[in-house]
């Protein structure tokens, strides 16, 4: 996937089949791997914060029902090209919805693999679901990176 | 989909104080965590605090140094709302009584 316009107001992509079927399936898949809230409001107990952390649950479901909806509606923005390939084209704000779905689904995997401390490939057998939670995080670290990465100069 | 929609909101400039909060300020802190990958916390930081590369950068080389970084020190309300647009992109960010 490259950015094809950097100097445009719009963030206009251009994905090869292979990406395309990739980025689609995921942004459908979504949000079948949700995070579990693995960190609370505050390692430091103190008075409220009971209540802080119970609001900050609330407004991440909130959130994900709204990511939920713009997931689907960016899969529609991938549009196929004559010559095969398909444009995806952001504005600003559809481009942090993106990068938040694709984390969420990341943070999601993660915590289904058990919130491993090192990402390191499984050293015996490992389910089904283990295997296609692993792939997620990779795939959607690749598209992390083609989202930022160019943009900070580091592509 | 409703392009005028951000998903980074900025907070108001006069956040109001909970009026029996023991705390009056906590810091915004960042924690290193093996999931997230450097560009997309440099880039979550630039969004939500609006700093400039450079800024994020340094943030980030504090991070990965010390295991943490405190990212702003703010008034409790101002603090939640930080953890929360920093946490929509699943950082690790907490809010901690400011010492």
């Amino acid at each position: 996937m490259k950015r094809c316009n950097p100097a445009g107001a719009d963030w206009h992509y251009v994905l090869d089949q292979t990406k395309f079927v990739l980025l689609n399936n995921l942004l459908n898949f979504y949000p079948a791997a949700r995070p579990v809230a693995p960190w609370p409001i505050s390692r430091i107990a103190s008075p409220g914060m009971a209540e802080r952390n119970q609001l900050l649950n609330e407004a991440l479901a909130e959130h994900r029902l709204g990511l939920e909806q713009q997931a689907g509606l960016l899969a529609k923005k991938l549009q196929p090209l004559a010559d095969g390939s398909y444009s995806l084209t952001l504005t600003a704000a559809e481009r942090e919805t993106l990068i938040q779905v694709l984390n969420d689904l990341r943070m999601g995997s993660w915590c289904t693999l058990g919130q491993p401390e090192k990402l390191e490939p499984p050293s015996g057998p490992a389910t089904e679901e283990e295997l296609i939670a692993r792939a997620i995080m990779e795939v959607t670290g690749y598209f992390e990176y083609c989202l930022i990465a160019a943009d900070l100069g580091h592509a | 989909m409703d392009s005028a929609s951000d998903p980074v909101q900025r907070p108001q400039p006069h956040q109001p104080e909970a009026a029996c909060s023991p705390v009056s300020t906590y810091e915004v802190v960042c924690w290193d965590d093996p999931v997230n990958y450097n560009d997309l916390l440099t880039h979550v930081f630039m969004q939500v605090f609006n700093w400039s590369q450079s800024v994020a950068e340094q943030h980030l080389s504090e991070l990965l140094a010390k295991g943490k970084s405190v990212l702003v020190t703010a008034p409790p309300e101002t603090a939640e709302f930080y953890v929360h647009q920093l946490r929509y992109y699943q950082l690790h960010a907490t809010m901690e009584p400011a010492a």
